[in-house]
């Protein structure tokens, strides 16, 4: 759905992005990160055709952006970092302008603006004027704008920043069912605890580069589980019954075990009962997530030639 | 073409159009009126009124309207939703021209409804109001372009809204009295000789506003094209330049040079190309200050055009470069041509001239790129203006103060280069600018 090809950028004395190329498929949600002035807003806008790069290709909904950006256009949804509104507009008003600027035709478009409000929980707003929204009901109306063509790629600059937690849930909310929907999300945020709620992949952008690309769902099925054991109270028989399962890097510390496992859910599910079967007081068995953060961390770490 | 389905004209109809800015206009315009109405002939009669009110409120107020709306939507940080949207480059052309002075015209239609009750039909009286449309349009026209053009020469900076408006006032000031003198002060009156033709003098200010607004408008869709991403070549620019020559030809043949002393001694042709470079030489001037000096942009050029990409590289081509070529090329003709036309000693001496124009065009292009290849290009072209000012006048005026005369003129090539020793002073400036644009290029940042 979106294909970067060797996408170089460059500002008068800054390499802003350096051959950065990846793939992003159909109805996925990939979190763009990277510490501050690594590029994020920049590849941003050469995937949304508002910059141009000095080389390298774009491709969105199998159009080249570059080369045919109006096309491409009616693909996309772009939310700047600093968007703006016509504060002077009302909010019907203000998605009704949206609407027609897109292409909407407008017998669908009172009731695609209706709609459209109505997901976005701002139904009962418009008839106020944009400018006397809070900073989230205004955060919600440009995603409003941004959406109201249906555009298979959603690109977010930081869409959460100065919302409320109340706010950010609901965005979370919404960034799932757009998904759902069928549509290809870029989120680029600093919010990692959030990203990781509704993200299927990570991209992470550190000094121009791409130095991660992972999908985070796939990652959770294939990986290697850290799992965590605890114990009711301790029992001697606890090594003598893990050593002879199928395990790794087995620590024991008192009545608490930690180790790895390479099994599915259901062996998982296995794992558990040979344990109880053989006696053991079981009362916590926890698989241990590498969070989106850590994932981010390392991968930034390694990049810095930090421990791999 | 609907302009009611115009979703760019709709937003400022409902931005500018509320109740009570549609009942004041025409009250405030009925007062005016009366006032008009019972002063009669010492103001020129309702018809005069309604046309004056037209220029002040349609052409010159709704011009800084027109800037106005879109350096509020580029402050605002509204443009990119906009490139971003559906809409076609004309389609944004027309609602941002139409919509942006809505008002304006709003206003602009009860004093032209106030000047066709009162005027006598006929080709004198709809004359002036087709030069005042035109003219608004035109100028209307150049404010969008005017405020595009500062933008793109620095996005996303705040300080592109008072250039912008700098632009507007300047713009507004130097048009007006002008606008208002063609119409209707002594310069309405008399004739002009233009290509052979005598032509009435309020005819020919109609078609130069009908002229100014199509190339105004042209220009505009262009600067709007760009700012949607498609990829267009200055070919439009170079059509402008060409239409410009042409246009200026009107001077040279089927009538006397006598009221022309610049060019009093050359024959018509070679008078009329002198003047071809001199409007290319100003052209590259103007846009070497107005556009952007994008040096990743130019480097991008180079290596297309090394690539032999050369159609993509013309796409990249900046207008100032463009325009530099044409008058070299134009210079070289103008010297071809006097060469051949001309007496052999005044050939030689107007294509020293040329050559030496060309030379300084060369070597403040060099200063100002050199300047502008650097990191932080917000000060180059200020930094640039400051040096050519000392070039060409405090240098001189010290030389000229110590009694070195002959030294003053290397600086100013006009009056004195028409021999070929006066080059070489001339180009010694020129390659020493080249080396200093070439030492600043290899040391960017790769």
């Amino acid at each position: 759905m979106i294909r970067a090809s060797e996408l170089v950028y460059e500002y008068p004395g800054k390499r802003a992005l350096d051959a950065v190329s990846f793939t992003l498929a159909a109805a996925s949600i990939t979190a763009l990160v990277g510490p501050n002035g690594a590029g994020k807003t920049t590849l941003l806008r050469c995937l949304a055709g508002l910059d141009e790069p000095y080389s390298g290709t774009v491709e969105i909904a199998g159009i080249d952006v570059l080369k045919h950006p109006r096309d491409a256009h009616r693909h996309i949804g772009y939310l700047p970092d600093d968007f703006g509104l016509y504060a002077e507009l009302s909010v019907r008003r203000c998605l009704l302008y949206a609407g027609r600027a897109r292409g909407l035709a407008d017998a669908t478009l009172d009731a695609r603006v209706d709609e459209v409000a109505a997901q976005l929980e701002i139904g009962d707003k418009l008839a106020d004027k944009a400018g006397s929204l809070s900073r989230g009901q205004r955060q919600r109306l440009a995603i409003a704008q941004s959406i109201i063509h249906r555009p298979s790629v959603l690109l977010l600059d930081e869409p959460a920043s100065g919302l409320d937690p109340e706010s950010r849930a609901a965005l979370s909310g919404l960034m799932r069912k757009l998904r759902g929907e069928g549509m290809t999300l870029v989120v680029s945020s600093h919010i990692l605890a959030e990203l990781e709620e509704y993200c299927t992949g990570m991209l992470v952008l550190q000094q121009a580069r791409i130095v991660e690309h992972r999908l985070i769902e796939q990652a959770d099925a294939a990986a290697v589980r850290q799992v965590r054991l605890r114990l009711a109270q301790h029992s001697e028989a606890l090594a003598d019954v893990l050593g002879g399962l199928p395990l790794s890097e087995l620590q024991i510390d008192g009545s608490v075990a930690n180790f790895d496992y390479a099994g599915d859910d259901a062996a998982l599910a296995g794992l558990l009962a040979t344990l109880v079967n053989a006696g053991l007081p079981v009362c916590e068995l926890q698989i241990e997530h590498a969070s989106l953060q850590d994932q981010y961390l390392l991968a930034v770490d390694v990049n810095r030639g930090g421990r791999a | 073409m609907n302009l009611y389905r115009n979703p760019e004209f709709l937003r400022h109809a409902w931005l500018e159009l509320t109740a009570q800015r549609l009942i004041a206009m025409p009250a405030i315009i009925g007062l005016i009126a009366l006032i008009g109405a019972q002063l009669d002939e010492r103001v020129g009669g309702l018809r005069m009124i309604g046309l004056l009110l037209f220029v002040l409120i349609t052409v010159l107020w709704g011009a800084k309207l027109a800037g106005d709306s879109l350096n509020q939507e580029l402050v605002q940080g509204t443009w990119d939703q906009q490139r971003l949207s559906g809409m076609g480059a004309w389609q944004m052309t027309l609602g941002k021209l139409l919509g942006g002075p809505v008002f304006a015209w709003y206003g602009g239609l009860f004093c032209l409804a106030l000047y066709a009750m009162t005027a006598t039909p006929s080709w004198a009286t709809i004359r002036p109001l087709l030069t005042a449309l035109s003219a608004a349009f035109a100028l209307h026209a150049l404010m969008l372009l005017s405020t595009l053009v500062a933008w793109r020469k620095q996005p996303r900076a705040a300080v592109a809204t008072p250039r912008a408006r700098g632009s507007t006032l300047l713009l507004v000031f130097i048009v007006a009295p002008q606008l208002m003198s063609l119409m209707f002060g002594r310069h309405a009156v008399g004739t002009v000789l233009w290509y052979g033709h005598t032509i009435a003098m309020a005819d020919f200010v109609l078609l130069c506003a009908l002229l100014a607004m199509v190339w105004s408008v042209t220009g505009l869709y262009r600067a709007m094209r760009e700012e949607l991403a498609f990829r267009d070549p200055p070919s439009v620019w170079a059509g402008f330049l060409l239409f410009l020559f042409v246009f200026s030809g009107g001077w040279f043949y089927g009538r006397p040079l006598a009221d022309l002393s610049v060019f009093l001694k050359m024959a018509p042709f070679t008078a009329h190309l002198a003047l071809c470079a001199l409007i290319a030489m100003i052209a590259a001037y103007v846009m070497l200050f107005s556009e952007r000096k994008d040096w990743v942009r130019l480097r991008r050029l180079v290596a297309l055009w090394q690539s032999g990409q050369r159609r993509r590289a013309w796409e990249l081509a900046p207008k100032w470069l463009a325009s530099a070529v044409i008058a070299v090329l134009m210079s070289a003709a103008f010297a071809l041509a006097g060469l051949v036309t001309e007496p052999w000693l005044d050939g030689i001496a107007g294509a020293c001239t040329a050559a030496a124009l060309l030379a300084f065009l060369i070597r403040d292009g060099a200063i100002v790129l050199g300047l502008n290849f650097t990191r932080d290009q917000r000060r180059a072209d200020a930094a640039a203006g400051l040096y050519l000012a000392v070039l060409y006048a405090l240098l001189p005026g010290v030389l000229y103060a110590f009694g070195l005369r002959l030294l003053a003129t290397m600086f100013w090539p006009v009056l004195v280069a028409h021999q070929p020793f006066w080059l070489i002073p001339i180009l010694l400036q020129t390659a020493v600018a080249l080396d200093f644009v070439l030492r600043r290029w290899r040391q960017l940042p790769a």
